[in-house]
């Protein structure tokens, strides 16, 4: 950033370091990041203030759930803390994000599981530093009797779902993996050979 | 568009073609993807696919790492944009057993790895697909990322040298048990020479010799002539990721998923 002659040149030191952590956000340049800041400066002061108290807000009150590992104000967070209609079921996503679209949905009533990233093979992505050692002794005692491996029907996704596949396979749990196939209101004529050959493995009675 | 010019003229000159393998994709803003394609025509590119994960893009099923695919791309500021794609070939089989699959991408990562963008490698480009091929028709895994290996290790200019004393030119065949390589060197050292050279060096079995050999003899089909047992197999898989791990000054990360795979399954 210090590199950039427009930093430089006289600007207030607290304005370059404001500019300097919003470009650490994700998808915030260079550019944005000035431009935001000078928002700021611009902005009602309380506005300011209660934006930076949301920020100090979420990190001093947010954390990881010890059971699913989803972000939680509460320990256990709230679903887990209370009985949901079935018991018998975990959905294992990539983050917590992929909880709220499941949610969204409204076609879910077991419990979930958050890994917190995929195992990507060519990155060194190795299953430490996933939260699969909380998945599988989640599945010690003898609730759960289905898992479904809800990860992105992507290579990585593919990857993470055979790796916890083979884990969960010996201890005698159902293993589910979502559906692949065509997305509603898509045109068949521009799916790729994949995603038609699994829609035609997945076909179902009509 | 913005710029006024015709949009013929705009196509003609800012369109390319290409026939290309996936070797990898990184995730990059809110749906988009950056993609390493290694292409007959071009060598190995960096490109951008807009919303590829969305889940209705037209574009990101038919990109997804190891597949073949013909792709047309445009010429962007910085990096080119894929406006169309249709996969060619999808490995379906290799793709879906797990190890089969790791392999691939361990492949996938050589060629990325002793790839510089933008430098047109046909031969290499022909060995990847024929070996992603073979893969995929039920040829087994481990044996054939070995003979890739070595194929890698002599396009780049590493095959070792395994007839002669790689530092002396002596000849090596008379000595039994254990012989000295040296990855320094590139290859077998005699008893001598092996006294002298301290670092990067290691004792491999005959066997392990004879391996070698016989897969760079005969290429990728060395893979599927050899009869190696499991502990001669594990012998050239860590000597050949030795080897490279010293060429490449980096371990291979697909190394590291393979065997945390492999640790759990045992």
């Amino acid at each position: 950033m210090t590199s950039q002659p427009e930093q430089g040149g006289g600007q207030a030191e607290s304005l370059t370091r404001l500019t300097e952590q919003l470009s650490r956000l994700p998808g915030i340049g260079p550019r944005s990041a000035q431009r935001l800041a000078y928002h700021v400066i611009r902005a009602p002061k309380e506005e300011t203030r209660e934006l930076a108290e949301a920020l100090l807000g979420v990190i001093e009150t947010v954390r990881f759930c010890s059971i699913c590992q989803n972000v939680t104000q509460t320990d256990p967070c709230p679903r887990c803390a209370l009985p949901v209609e079935d018991q018998s079921i975990i959905c294992v996503v990539e983050e917590p994000l992929d909880v709220v679209a499941i949610e969204r949905s409204g076609a879910f009533k077991g419990r979930y599981h958050v890994l917190h990233g995929l195992l990507s093979p060519m990155d060194g992505v190795t299953p430490e530093n996933l939260r699969i050692r909380e998945l599988i002794e989640r599945l010690r005692d003898d609730t759960v009797k289905e898992v479904i491996i809800a990860t992105n029907p992507s290579m990585e996704g593919e990857v993470t779902a055979m790796y916890v596949q083979g884990l969960i396979a010996p201890l005698g749990v159902r293993v589910t993996r979502l559906a692949r196939g065509l997305p509603s209101g898509s045109d068949l004529e521009f799916a790729d050979a994949v995603t038609v050959a699994r829609a035609l493995e997945g076909r179902q009675e009509f | 568009m913005t710029s006024g010019r015709p949009p013929s003229t705009l196509a003609q000159s800012t369109l390319y073609r290409a026939d290309a393998i996936v070797l990898r994709h990184r995730d990059l803003g809110e749906a988009d993807r950056v993609l390493t394609l290694f292409t007959a025509e071009h060598g190995k590119l960096r490109v951008s696919v807009r919303g590829a994960r969305r889940p209705k893009s037209r574009l990101g099923g038919h990109l997804e790492p190891l597949t073949r695919a013909s792709v047309q791309i445009a010429r962007g500021r910085t990096l080119d944009v894929v406006t169309q794609a249709q996969a060619v070939e999808v490995f379906h089989t290799a793709r879906a057993n797990f190890l089969t699959l790791l392999h691939g991408l361990h492949m996938a990562e050589l060629v990325d790895r002793f790839t510089q963008e933008q430098e047109p490698q046909e031969e290499l480009f022909s060995l990847l697909l024929e070996a992603l091929r073979r893969l995929d028709g039920g040829h087994r895994a481990d044996s054939l990322a070995r003979a890739f290996e070595i194929q890698v290790l002599s396009w780049a200019g590493f095959q070792p040298v395994l007839d002669r004393c790689a530092s002396c030119d002596a000849d090596v065949n008379g000595s039994r048990g254990q012989q000295a390589f040296s990855a320094q060197l590139g290859g077998l050292l005699c008893s001598s020479c092996a006294s002298r050279q301290p670092g990067w060096t290691r004792q491999i079995p005959r066997g392990t010799v004879r391996d070698l050999q016989a897969l760079q003899r005969e290429g990728l089909d060395g893979a599927a002539s050899l009869s190696m047992n499991e502990d001669s197999l594990a012998e050239l898989e860590a000597l050949l990721r030795w080897y490279l791990r010293y060429i490449l000054e980096v371990p291979l990360d697909t190394a590291a998923i393979l065997d945390r795979v492999r640790a759990a399954s045992s």
